[in-house]
């Protein structure tokens, strides 16, 4: 899509430091935040995120 | 009351003091808004570091607490250090039921 | 001050029962899954509430000390608790903000 980390933290209402610690997979989002992430991505939050192995 | 304690200055110091924390707070807001800065990593972040300061507050009250017996006997330091340790316990024990009812 | 034997055996009885308590409690609590994300998030904002109510606190009885009886003892300790307080929370907060 082209975005920035910038322009990615805008549309989601975050900074651009959760933008980059969502990119590591350090930070678990809240389930509202995924749920934007997924729609702006027009996809389902499995595909966006992956549920951590035991 | 204590002697050299110059209530002037005192009352000079602290409206100060006050606006220098207010306008550093309202610049870093006004910045940290534009940036959101203040989102969900940023409130679960602080919260955390709160959370553990706590902790460590609750440690260190106690430590005071057993110091100033040994020094002091039960004099200011130590009453003042128990009623800190009582606000301390019964604001975490209304906290946690007030957030419990409503999560 | 000589430390009295008495406030110091009562101090240790009163520990140990706590931690008695608390151990019977963590271990009922394990068994019944209690202390799951809800509980930790609960208890974790319940904590933040009495940190801000302690720090408040603190700066009262703090200047009260000061007027009250000058810069002794227990003044020094508020000044200290109000330092470990701060830095314990930067501290925390910077772990933290290269953790998550």
């Amino acid at each position: 899509m082209g975005l920035t980390q910038d322009d990615l933290a805008e549309k989601l209402e975050v900074s651009r430091q959760t933008i980059i610690s969502l990119e590591k997979g350090r930070y678990n989002p809240s389930l509202t935040l995924a749920f934007k992430i997924a729609k702006l991505f027009n996809c389902r939050i499995e595909d966006v995120f992956k549920p951590e192995e035991e | 009351m204590y002697e050299g304690f110059d209530i002037w200055a005192f009352l000079l110091g602290l409206p100060s003091g006050l606006a220098i924390w207010a306008i550093v707070w309202y610049f870093v807001r006004k910045k940290g808004k534009k940036e959101r800065m203040f989102d969900e990593r940023y409130t679960n972040l602080h919260r955390h570091a709160r959370s553990i300061s706590w902790k460590v507050m609750t440690g260190a009250i106690l430590i005071a607490w057993l110091i100033v017996m040994i020094v002091e006997g039960a004099k200011l330091a130590f009453f003042i250090l128990t009623a800190l340790w009582v606000i301390h316990m019964l604001s975490w024990l209304i906290g946690a039921a007030i957030v419990n009812k409503h999560h | 001050m000589i430390p009295s034997i008495e406030s110091l055996a009562g101090f240790i009885t009163g520990a140990g029962v706590v931690l008695l308590i608390a151990f019977l409690y963590f271990k009922k609590g394990k068994k019944e899954r209690r202390f799951d994300e809800r509980y930790q998030e609960v208890h974790e904002k319940a904590r933040t509430v009495s940190w801000s109510i302690t720090l408040i606190t603190l700066m009262l009885m703090w200047v009260g000390a000061l007027i009250f009886e000058g810069p002794k003892l227990a003044y020094l300790l508020l000044s200290s608790a109000y330092g470990v307080m701060l830095i314990s929370y930067g501290v925390g907060a910077m772990i933290y903000n290269k953790r998550i």
